[in-house]
């Protein structure tokens, strides 16, 4: 039994011609928040989608908890433990705010046709459980988001949208949470706060694992343990993000730009 | 032998360019809105039903000459693309923002509208009516194959329409920012494209093409009714599924796969006449499942 | 106290105003007395105050508003007793909200524009037809209703499988293919009686009840067609009832959520597969069962009772009475089957109302007349808005 959660072997991934990723391999260990990061266009979504089952690998392998993954359904990894959030909040929209978590429950909680009918008793137990977790989840995150329980997701304010998107994700129990640009669209102070709620995550749910896409980089420094580097599809660095910032292939593929910005 | 075959032949060209002419319409409203126009067949069917009033009317004082037929032409192309504005302006342009099902459904909508209008308004519109001769009735003969001169009209100004719109659309200013709202919206708004112009063009081309179609497809058969537009809308759109939606070679392609297939199908299947609408529709669902992107489309990864 | 009186007062006057329209002879009569409704309506809804004591009213005493409102639907058709057509049309409305819900679990639930849905209505009507009629085999009723069921699912199955990756149009394409399919073949085949269709029909009999006979009830003769009223609206109650149970289950849930954006409900661990199949199967099972009962209760059945237009229609009725919502598609379904009835002077003009209907509703008012709402999951009453 290895200590890493999830490995990634050689993977390359290919729209028609265009190689998006190409032959890039890391490590990711349990309980780690694991940083992926890189300019526009350097494949850290498409990663992302490899792992959660939306792109399959033209070549190379994924493994998660030992176990090869690579080509499986998104709807089974989630079964087996990876939840994702999306780059754009994908949630659903005219759903209630509590509607939108109880479907993050979806693979605990999932019920057949014979007892939605006929055995509502337990549907209606099924509810309450679910409900009352969902509320305390959402309180864990934002008290706001219980009071706004029955509203639209889309009419919250833009900082709880994605904190909504973070806790759909949590409520199935993953043990590997992967978000794509949680900070996006939040100003320093809203992404201040969401670096402590990150952090706060682990305290709640011990062990689980994080991958982070980010363009923030106080963010990325503030949080990971560890941080990937890619550019243009391929894999240029690895590390803590000390080492990362200080390596000249980063620094080169950024044009100069500063990581401390 | 060979006459039936070339006979047949003959009958996949006429169909493939009376397909062709619907089809590219589907595909041009697909390329710049993503929108499946069910009301398309509908104007088809207008196009043949406005130069049957048009003849009534006007052949009636003047005789069947070049001139009366040419004006025929002219006026139901006028006529069909004012429909067709009218179709964008009122129905579907104020459901840009909304979801695709509203659109979807309001061109359900309007296409029985056009239907039922024709039908309730048109001088004894629920019956099926003799579409007047506009074209010689000379018959050649070539290679065994009876070629009646209407048929060689009908191919004719296929081929000139489809060499026109072609023409049009990758040589002229509004042509090229057809294509390039057709390949990627937001940076051909970005340079600059009216992209409400542009849609409204391709809504006066689309129904162009199907209006004059439709008087084709009148002289073809020689007997028209208001529920032919169902039929030709679901064929124009099966054939450019197949080419390839979005693509104006792969719908005209699309077409005579499809002519071909039916023309086949009929003269060589048991009871293949009676069910060669269904036998249409079967290799419609096949493509549909096993190439949904069509003969010529390029297949297409949704964003995530 | 006040509550109740209240709930009872609105549904009476319901009752009465739905019996009233009904009954008035006159077109122009009826259309003031419609034009009225709906400012009524109009003004109510405006209205904060009004319309917080009707919501307040009803939402505290739910059980005897429902318990009430269905007697009074049973005491409905009780008015018509000097005319059976009348009781006949409403009757064709009674099946045509159970189409209407069937067909709400695929377009309603899920988005997918079903336009071949009469098929399975007709699959149903057909398996009767064959099985009563033209094979003459004296199964019970029971057996036959749930067999029609049955063979539309199959059929509805038949559909869904290689439709399975399919939305929007290419899903709406396909079953409009599917449906003419369907009606063409009904149409050539001999062994389902070509365009002739299937005659003599026979009429239901339960538990030693035959539907087609007149009863007597306190010296009143009863019009058999009041049989297939009760008989009918006993399914669609039923129908209703399973609707709601899954609208408000997890299965429910899952379809909003992969109609909302599938992506991320597959990322929520929903396998969307399993829940088109649940779509199809319930939907098509129950059109068949709507199926069923018209078969019989016409008598005679021919491949233009399920057209493209009687597919149309029934979306026409979803789109009217709001998407999603048990209550609304009943009303949109019972309206659109009435009107023509109504407007008889207009009953050419029909599909073309109805094509207006769809594009104004769709332009000018999406949701519907009443639109679906939000899940307060009052039922468990452990939910409580805060």
């Amino acid at each position: 039994m290895s200590e890493n959660i999830l490995r990634v072997e050689n993977i390359t991934i290919q729209f028609g011609g265009l190689k998006a990723v190409e032959d890039v391999s890391f490590e990711v260990k349990k309980g780690e928040i694991y940083g992926i990061i890189g300019p526009n266009g350097a494949g850290k979504t498409t990663i992302l989608n490899a792992i959660s089952g939306i792109y399959t690998p033209v070549t190379g392998k994924i493994y998660f908890k030992d176990k090869d993954i690579t080509g499986v359904e998104p709807h089974i990894l989630v079964e087996w433990g990876i939840a994702r959030t999306f780059q754009n909040s994908r949630l659903f929209w005219d759903l209630s705010v509590l509607d939108n978590v109880l479907l993050g429950m979806h693979t605990r909680k999932k019920m057949g046709l014979f007892r939605a009918i006929f055995n509502r008793d337990y549907v209606n137990q099924e509810f309450r459980d679910s409900i009352k977790e969902a509320e305390e989840l959402m309180t864990f995150f934002n008290p706001e988001l219980v009071e706004r329980k029955f509203h639209d997701a889309k009419s919250l304010p833009h900082a709880d949208k994605r904190r909504l998107e973070i806790c759909r994700a949590l409520a199935s129990n993953p043990d590997l949470i992967l978000l794509d640009e949680p900070s996006a669209g939040m100003d320093p102070a809203e992404t201040r706060v969401l670096m402590e709620e990150l952090k706060k995550i682990q305290e709640l749910r011990e062990n689980i694992t994080m991958i982070i896409i980010e363009h923030d980089m106080r963010l990325i420094g503030g949080v990971t343990d560890r941080v990937l580097v890619l550019d243009h599809g391929k894999k240029i660095s690895e590390g803590t993000f000390a080492q990362v910032s200080s390596d000249p292939r980063v620094i080169s593929a950024y044009l100069g730009g500063s990581l401390d910005a | 032998m060979l006459s039936t075959v070339s006979q047949q032949l003959l009958n996949v060209i006429m169909l493939g360019s009376l397909y062709s002419l619907v089809a590219i319409g589907f595909t041009l409203f697909f390329g710049v809105l993503d929108l499946i126009n069910f009301a398309h067949g509908d104007v088809f069917m207008l196009g043949s039903f406005v130069a049957l009033f048009l003849f009534m009317t006007v052949a009636f004082f003047s005789g069947v000459n070049f001139f009366t037929v040419l004006l025929l032409f002219l006026i139901t192309g006028f006529i069909v693309v004012i429909a067709g504005l009218l179709i964008y302006k009122l129905t579907i342009k104020p459901l840009a923002t909304s979801p695709p099902l509203m659109m979807l459904l309001v061109t359900v909508g309007v296409s029985i509208f056009i239907r039922e209008g024709v039908m309730l308004f048109f001088p004894d519109g629920a019956s099926p009516h003799p579409f007047p001769k506009i074209f010689p009735e000379t018959t050649y003969t070539f290679l065994g194959m009876n070629i009646p001169a209407g048929y060689i009209f009908i191919i004719v100004i296929s081929i000139f329409l489809v060499v026109a719109m072609s023409i049009f659309v990758n040589k002229t200013k509004l042509g090229m920012s057809i294509r390039a709202t057709a390949q990627d919206r937001e940076a051909a708004l970005m340079m600059g494209v009216d992209i409400d112009k542009t849609i409204a063009v391709t809504f006066i081309i689309g129904s162009l093409l199907a209006g004059i179609g439709g008087i084709l497809n009148g002289a073809y058969y020689s007997t028209i009714k208001y529920d032919m537009g169902f039929i030709a809308g679901i064929k124009g759109f099966s054939c450019s599924v197949v080419g390839g939606l979005g693509n104006v070679y792969g719908a005209i392609v699309g077409s005579f796969v499809i002519a071909f297939l039916e023309t086949i199908g009929a003269a060589f299947l048991p009871f293949g006449a009676e069910y060669k609408d269904v036998f249409t529709f079967i290799i419609v669902i096949i493509f549909l499942v096993i190439r949904p992107s069509g003969l010529m489309g390029e297949k297409k990864f949704e964003k995530v | 106290m006040g509550k109740i009186l209240t709930v009872l007062l609105i549904e009476l006057l319901i009752l009465i105003v739905s019996v009233f329209a009904l009954k008035i002879e006159s077109t122009v009569g009826f259309l003031l007395l419609l034009v009225s409704i709906v400012f009524a309506i109009y003004y109510g809804a405006k209205n904060e105050k009004i319309r917080y004591r009707l919501q307040d009213a009803f939402s505290s005493s739910r059980r005897f508003a429902l318990i009430l409102g269905i007697i009074l639907i049973f005491i409905f058709p009780l008015f018509f007793m000097d005319s059976p057509y009348w009781v006949f049309v409403i009757t064709i409305g009674v099946i045509y909200i159970i189409l209407a819900i069937g067909l709400n679990m695929m377009l309603g639930s899920l988005d997918l524009v079903n336009l071949g849905f009469a098929a399975f209505f007709g699959i149903g009507a057909y398996t009767v037809g064959m099985i009563t009629a033209k094979y003459g085999l004296h199964l019970p009723y029971l057996i036959v209703l749930l067999l029609a069921g049955i063979v539309a699912m199959i059929f509805g199955l038949l559909l869904c499988l290689p439709t399975m990756g399919m939305k929007g149009y290419y899903f709406s394409l396909t079953t409009i293919a599917f449906g003419l399919a369907v009606e063409l073949t009904i149409n050539n085949l001999e062994w389902t009686g070509g365009p002739g269709g299937i005659k003599n029909i026979p009429h239901i009999s339960l538990f030693g009840l035959n539907l087609g006979d007149s009863y007597t009830v306190f010296g009143y003769d009863l019009p058999f067609q009041l049989n297939y009223f009760y008989f009918a609206l006993v399914i669609m109650l039923l129908v209703m009832l399973v609707a709601w149970l899954i609208h408000n289950s997890r299965i429910g849930l899952s379809w909003n959520a992969i109609k909302e954006d599938d992506i991320a409900a597959r990322a929520q661990g929903i396998n969307i597969k399993v829940y088109r199949i649940y779509a199809f199967a319930i939907g098509s099972f129950i059109a068949g069962v709507a199926g069923a009962i018209f078969a019989p209760l016409m008598g005679y059945i021919a491949p233009t009772n399920f057209t493209y237009a009687h597919s149309i229609t029934m979306v026409a009725m979803v789109i009217l009475g709001g998407i999603d919502n048990i209550m609304g598609i009943a009303l949109g379904a019972f309206l659109l089957s009435i009107a023509p009835e109504k407007f008889r002077a207009f009953s050419d003009y029909r599909m073309l109302i109805y094509a207006l209907i769809i594009i104004l509703m769709v332009i000018y008012r999406p949701q519907g007349l009443i639109p679906k709402k939000i899940r307060k999951y009052d039922f468990i009453g452990g939910a409580k808005d805060e």
